[in-house]
């Protein structure tokens, strides 16, 4: 009997030896000269046509509210749960997660907005006669989508991510052990990993897009 | 009689020990309307499962499937011209009370975490049949979720498998 209950004690033991080592990074940030850029673009009066000159309006606006959305209603939550997983209080984590991601679906439909401004500034484009703002704007429309595709990568890595701390804070109050798997952890490692990575991509093609708009604008304000 | 006493101590040890695991309180996450520029506003559903599923459970999950469809603004129509979404349960399976019961025991006797383990499984396999192209959802095998609550369980993978197509672009 001594030996089973030793058995058991053993079990126990290596039950709490189990705890995941999970890596937590501090959350994704928009580089603020993208912010900025974008808020203080002064769009050209000049426009080649008037159905042109809405496609990039709606562009930088859609821009600058994707941004927005993202800056000011997800990053603040995902601060939160990182300050909250470094001191290991994880207190009203189930309400972070849900915030975080009712935000994460927000970004996911500003998104999509921009996305469509896109097209339309394609469609536009495809109907103006001058060469050098057509060219400009087709690299503009290019770079972008680049631009754009990082974005649903990053938005899609958020939503596995928060599945993923969903899961885990989940089996923590539920104390289930069977969550707590090598599978899982590697999972929930990989993605933080990605998802922290995800920044520097971000920022980079975002930096890019911003930068031939403002080449763009500059030659609408000299078209005649 | 000291082994009454002893018996009856370790059941009280465990009773409040598993009083301590809590149900996870499941918010209701409320969705902003569904973006006008969305890839999939309708789609028409199809769960195929091995013939030893309980049709019950079957039943219930694939509604449970359909409210999450809902809740974020996508209809499920029955109508063969739209997207296809194919939920292929390969495991669907509650853990049974006497594997409870012998979990219980073995806690009971010799101690351990037993009864912190669930044997309680949702498997699916998720692909979308859209204009003759089909596209698997990965993410169903990238890891294995573990629920206690059964009626949770069932709920979340349905949302995740809302999820996957909601934000599928």
């Amino acid at each position: 009997m001594k030996k089973i209950m030793l058995i058991g004690l053993v079990l126990g033991l290596l039950a709490v030896g189990c705890a995941p080592n999970l890596v937590s990074y501090p959350p994704p940030a928009i580089n603020l000269v993208v912010v900025k850029g974008l808020q203080n673009f002064k769009i050209s009066s000049q426009m080649p046509s008037e159905e042109y000159g809405a496609a990039f309006k709606n562009v930088i606006e859609n821009n600058k509210n994707t941004a927005v959305v993202y800056q000011e209603k997800s990053f603040p939550i995902f601060n939160q749960m990182y300050q909250k997983y470094q001191k290991k209080d994880f207190d009203g984590m189930d309400v972070l997660i849900a915030k975080a991601k009712i935000s994460n679906k927000e970004w996911n439909d500003s998104y999509l907005t921009l996305k469509n401004t896109y097209e339309k500034l394609g469609e536009a484009n495809k109907k103006i006669g001058n060469v050098t703002i057509k060219t400009k704007t087709e690299q503009l429309i290019n770079v972008s989508k680049e631009c754009i595709e990082e974005m649903l990568e990053t938005i899609n890595t958020i939503r596995k991510f928060l599945d993923m701390a969903e899961g885990y804070n989940r089996s923590r109050i539920e104390k289930n052990l069977s969550f707590l798997t090598k599978e899982n952890e590697q999972k929930y490692n990989n993605i933080a990993e990605s998802l922290h990575r995800s920044e520097d991509g971000l920022n980079k093609k975002w930096m890019y897009s911003l930068e031939i708009s403002i080449e763009l604008n500059k030659l609408l304000n000299n078209y005649r | 009689m000291k082994n009454l006493v002893l018996i009856g101590f370790w059941i009280m040890m465990l009773l409040w020990l598993n009083s301590c695991a809590g149900t996870y309180k499941h918010i209701e996450v409320e969705y902003p309307p569904l973006s006008p520029y969305a890839k999939y506003k309708a789609i028409s559903l199809e769960v195929v499962s091995p013939k030893d599923v309980n049709k019950e459970e079957m039943k219930s999950f694939k509604e449970l499937i359909i409210r999450a469809f809902q809740k974020r603004g996508i209809s499920v129509v029955d109508d063969i011209e739209r997207p296809k979404l194919v939920v292929e349960i390969m495991e669907l399976s509650k853990e049974s009370v006497i594997k409870r019961g012998i979990k219980w025991a073995l806690a009971i006797y010799i101690g351990g975490p037993w009864i912190q383990n669930t044997s309680n499984a949702v498997t699916v396999k998720v692909s979308m049949k859209d204009k003759g192209k089909v596209i698997e959802f990965k993410e169903f095998q990238e890891f294995k979720e573990s629920i206690r609550d059964w009626e949770d369980f069932k709920k979340t993978v349905a949302n995740r498998i809302a999820d996957a197509v909601y934000f599928a672009y």
